[in-house]
């Protein structure tokens, strides 16, 4: 089938902004590990690509960590498809050759190190679009998590790439309905968090083979963009469909954990002793680094008991450096040129503590056919109070009740312009299905690289973002409409 | 979890969102809560019930008590009721220990406005306020202990309206789109009733408990003595008390309004003891004019034992609710990817902002009740022997807890709750007393301190649930919303 299409491939990495050839590159093997589970649906992360780049003895000579690679292939002397975009993360020199690991964006953002203020209210993901606003230190910054989480990690909008021509890696973010009372991150691990917050709000994570980190929420994951490729009985050789009832559910649960602001009270207290240098070194200056138990929404006040040799109070203004939700780091300059003692830092503010903890239920067989079968939601600190825990047990009852076939496609010609993820439909005149609506929820390239496995399922018969009232929309008597989640 | 905690914003919507169930239910469900809420009646003002001020002083330590200052307040006004003496009498009032006013006192009712801005206040501080009546023109002290009656029936801060600092949005009325501008304004109509609600404080209750009234015949020794306004439908005026009739005959416990006997309890005779709900319809007085309340105990014949005892009374709410509550009646609920004709979902829409309108105008119609604050009666005692004394008598009491916050000002102060055990004079050697089965302490006994706290971190101090402080110095305890 794919036997007579000839491929060249190529490996890239980028130094100075501009894309040149791999020293000594040999080869390329990508392999895409999908999160995907038999449903094909799963929320959270789709896709964690990695690429094992062979490359001659030649060593590179710059510093390799983390420098941006792509790999590329051209069929039949065509245009130049990027297959693979990422991170170099391990070199492994055997004595007779070189291979580099390469992983995902998610091995950069994965790395990076971020906090953000208490958000209230805020979607975990707004769209990305070519006039958003998605530095966080802009002063009108309204921008959901995701987009934060993905911008520290080097991330810059698909959308603005004129602007931003030499991002690490770029991301495309739909909006996202979901929108947790309280919201933060502190410098933890930033992908987990990632996948933690989409998760929470249904949809999907992925990179696709330009290495564009791009969540999907849930009702799109039916819906067409542009005009999608479709897999016909000529394109492949063998299907293979495949069912299980071990995804089949009657019930969901989830638990949730109600945040309130509590009043204005000490947050923090420190009472070991700590030396202030004198003016003469260093300025006199103390950096702390303070984590607090509880998110703050407002810092009241900061204050630090300084005294000197003999236990005089000596008054020291408290600087604040930088300040997140759980973090903060603060500075004490002692003016004076003799040292002296901190004995207590205190800080006054709103915490928004636990105080409630609940389970929702989605029941699809409420009366019991005897064949229960209950999904437990892993628990997530965005699912803060009954609505959007009931919200979503329905979503994930919805896209997971019916336990859906995953086909896969054999001997399919190697194209590199399909991806995980993609929306494509799919022909089988044997089995009488035309243009079935479906996701690639998994790659497999063949060794000799001419042909590939592709992994589908079926979208069809969920919901859609065009069935439903959409804001901004206007309509007359006749229209009927669903309400979404 | 106060009632309040099931409220939530309404996360405002962008052009090309999906609409959401959950949103909307989020929406109606705040809308319930807000008519729930709107439909509450509060606690009558209370000026006195113990009288222990030694009256052959000048000044005369009249009243004490205090409220919470928000940033927007104007305006404090005491209301009074005076039979005047000399003519001479002068009417002070002191916040937080610095005199903020010095007038002339009228015979009749008197209305003194005090003015609060301008004066640095920072929003939540706690004000003290103490009532001194005087006469300059008589010597410091007073030896003929000549004194006039003056009745405080009003002791407030206002408005509360101008507490928040955005204006009413107004409701929407959804036609042919669904308008991300009109949903943000009806989720923000929303959030607005929220804090409107809010802002409105709730003193708890200068509680009796046990207190002794007299044992001699003809003698009608008042108990308690407060006022209430009578507001939008907002009339019945309730108090639930209990009695021990001890050797008394023919002892009636009377409710008073404006001077007149309007609800009678008896006669009682010794060895009756029990509980009471009075329940007074006032509906017939005039809307918004502050109304003299007094409970009394009247002997209409000779106690049949040779060493008389008093009665014991107590009281454990004062308040004004509704004549009749009617509850809105919802739009219909919207379920997930609920299937709906844009009328449908329209009028939905449209139904939400009604009652959210409707809300809003019975705020409007209520001004006693939501922009009108009343002040916190402070405990009875002048000195330190006396709070000490009074301690278990008069707690601040709140039947029934309904908000998360609580502000508090005072010294050694506790919050109690939980089942209560009341140890008689036998027991006690001394007074009765009464504790709880849960205690914490809110403010050390080192010193005077404010404090606001999240009732919601108290375990087992649900909605609904009774509780009081304890303590010998409170001056200052105020429930809010959230």
């Amino acid at each position: 089938m794919g036997s007579a299409q000839s491929i060249a491939y190529r490996v890239q990495r980028r130094v100075s902004g501009s894309w040149l050839a791999f020293p000594g590159a040999l080869g390329y093997a990508v392999q895409l590990q999908s999160s995907a589970d038999q449903n094909g649906l799963a929320f959270g992360s789709a896709v964690a690509p990695k690429a094992t780049i062979r490359a001659d003895a030649q060593t590179l000579n710059d510093a390799w960590e983390l420098q941006p690679v792509r790999c590329q292939a051209a069929v039949n002397g065509g245009a130049w498809t990027t297959t693979f975009r990422g991170f170099l993360t391990e070199q492994d020199d055997d004595g007779v050759g070189l291979s580099y690991t390469a992983g995902g964006v998610d091995e950069r953002i994965r790395r990076a190190e971020g906090s953000s203020p208490l958000l209230y209210r805020r979607p975990i993901a707004t769209e990305t679009t070519a006039l958003s606003i998605e530095d966080p230190a802009d002063p009108d910054y309204r921008g959901g998590l995701l987009n934060r989480i993905a911008w520290i990690g080097g991330g810059r909008p698909w959308a603005q790439q004129i602007t931003y021509p030499n991002a690490d890696f770029y991301y495309h973010l739909d909006g996202a309905t979901f929108a947790p009372e309280w919201s933060w991150i502190d410098g933890e691990d930033l992908w987990a968090e990632a996948l933690t917050i989409v998760q929470a709000a249904g949809g999907q994570l992925y990179q696709d083979q330009e290495g564009v980190l791009r969540y999907v929420q849930p009702l799109s994951l039916a819906s067409a963009t542009g005009s999608p490729f479709t897999f016909a009985n000529s394109g492949y050789g063998r299907a293979r469909a495949r069912k299980s009832v071990r995804k089949n559910i009657t019930a969901v649960t989830c638990r949730y954990a109600r945040r309130s602001l509590q009043p204005t009270q000490e947050v923090y207290r420190d009472e070991a002793p700590q030396t202030l240098p004198p003016s003469t070194e260093n300025g006199g200056i103390l950096d702390l680094d303070i984590a607090l138990q509880w998110p703050i929404w407002r810092y009241e006040q900061i204050t630090a008991n300084v005294v000197n040799y003999g236990g005089t109070p000596i008054p020291l203004a408290v600087t604040i450096l930088s300040q997140g939700a759980q973090r903060l780091r603060v500075r004490i300059t002692n003016t004076l040129n003799e040292p002296l003692q901190l004995t207590r830092l205190t800080i006054t503010g709103q915490p928004v503590t636990v105080t409630e903890e609940g389970t929702a239920r989605y029941d699809g067989d409420p009366f019991g056919s005897g064949a229960t079968a209950t999904l437990r939601v892993t628990d997530s600190i965005y699912i803060q109070n009954a609505d959007d825990a009931r919200r979503v047990c329905r979503v994930l009852y919805d896209f997971y009740q019916t336990p859906r076939p995953l086909i896969t496609l054999s001997d399919v010609p190697y194209n590199p312009a399909r991806f995980v993820g993609e929306y494509v439909r799919y022909t089988n005149t044997r089995r009488s299905i035309s243009n079935l609506g479906c996701r690639i929820v998994n790659l497999r390239i063949d060794r000799s690289g001419t042909v590939m496995e592709v992994d589908l399922v079926p979208v069809t018969g969920l919901p859609t973002r065009t069935q439903l009232f959409r804001f901004g929309e206007s309509y007359s008597t006749g229209d009927t409409r669903k309400v979404g989640y | 979890m106060g009632i309040f905690s099931s409220y939530q914003d309404a996360p405002p919507a962008a052009d090309g969102a999906d609409s959401s169930a959950t949103d909307y239910m989020r929406l109606w469900r705040n809308g319930r809560l807000l008519d729930m809420l709107s439909l509450r009646g509060r606690d009558a003002f209370q000026a006195h019930s113990e009288r222990p001020e030694p009256v052959n002083t000048n000044p005369l330590e009249y009243w004490n008590g205090g409220f919470v200052f928000r940033v927007g307040m104007t305006t404090a006004t005491f209301v009074l009721v005076n039979q005047l003496t000399r003519g001479t009498e002068r009417f002070r009032v002191k916040f937080n220990g610095v005199q903020v006013a010095d007038v002339l006192m009228t015979a009749g009712t008197q209305v003194v406005d005090v003015t609060l801005t301008g004066r640095g206040y920072a929003d939540w501080l706690s004000i003290e306020v103490n009532l001194e009546i005087h006469d300059p023109t008589l010597p410091a002290n007073n030896p003929q202990g000549i004194w006039g009656r003056y009745e405080l029936i009003v002791a407030c801060v206002a408005p509360l309206s101008t507490i928040l600092s955005t204006a009413w949005p107004g409701t929407p009325t959804f036609t042919s789109a669904f308008s991300t501008a009109l949903w943000n304004q009806l989720a923000a109509a929303s959030d607005w009733l929220a804090l409107r609600l809010s802002v409105v404080p709730m003193p708890l209750l200068q509680s009796i408990l046990f207190a002794t009234g007299e044992y001699w015949l003809n003698s009608n020794k008042t108990l308690w003595t407060g006022g209430v306004n009578r507001s939008g439908g907002v009339s019945r005026f309730v108090s639930y008390i209990k009695y021990d009739i001890v050797s008394n005959l023919q002892e009636s416990l009377r409710f008073k309004v404006n001077g007149s006997v309007v609800s009678t309890l008896g006669p009682l005779n010794a060895g009756q003891r029990g509980a009471h709900l009075y329940q007074i319809d006032l509906s017939g007085y005039p809307d918004n004019t502050p109304l003299r309340l007094e409970w009394d105990s009247f002997i209409a014949s000779d106690p049949a034992t040779p060493r008389p005892e008093p009665s014991r009374y107590s009281l454990y709410s004062a308040a004004l609710v509704p004549n009749s509550v009617a509850f809105a009646a919802m739009p219909a609920p919207i379920d997930f990817l609920q299937d709906l004709t844009w009328p449908q979902f329209r009028d939905r829409l449209n139904g939400l902002s009604a009652l959210f309108a409707a809300i809003k105008a019975r705020i409007d119609a209520n001004p006693d009740l939501f922009d009108r604050g009343s002040m916190f009666r402070g405990g009875y005692g002048f000195d330190a022997g006396q709070r000490e004394y009074f301690q278990f008598r008069h707690r601040p009491f709140r039947q029934r807890r309904l908000g998360n916050l609580l502000a508090v000002r005072g010294k050694g102060v506790t919050i109690n709750w939980g089942p209560g055990t009341v140890k008689a004079p036998a027991e006690t050697g001394g007074e009765y007393t009464a504790e709880n089965q849960y205690s914490e302490t809110i403010i050390p006994n080192d010193a005077v301190a404010s404090k606001l706290i999240s009732l919601d971190t108290l375990p087992g101090l649900d909605v609904g649930a009774a509780y009081n402080l304890g303590g010998a110095d409170i001056r200052l305890a105020v429930e809010f919303l959230r």
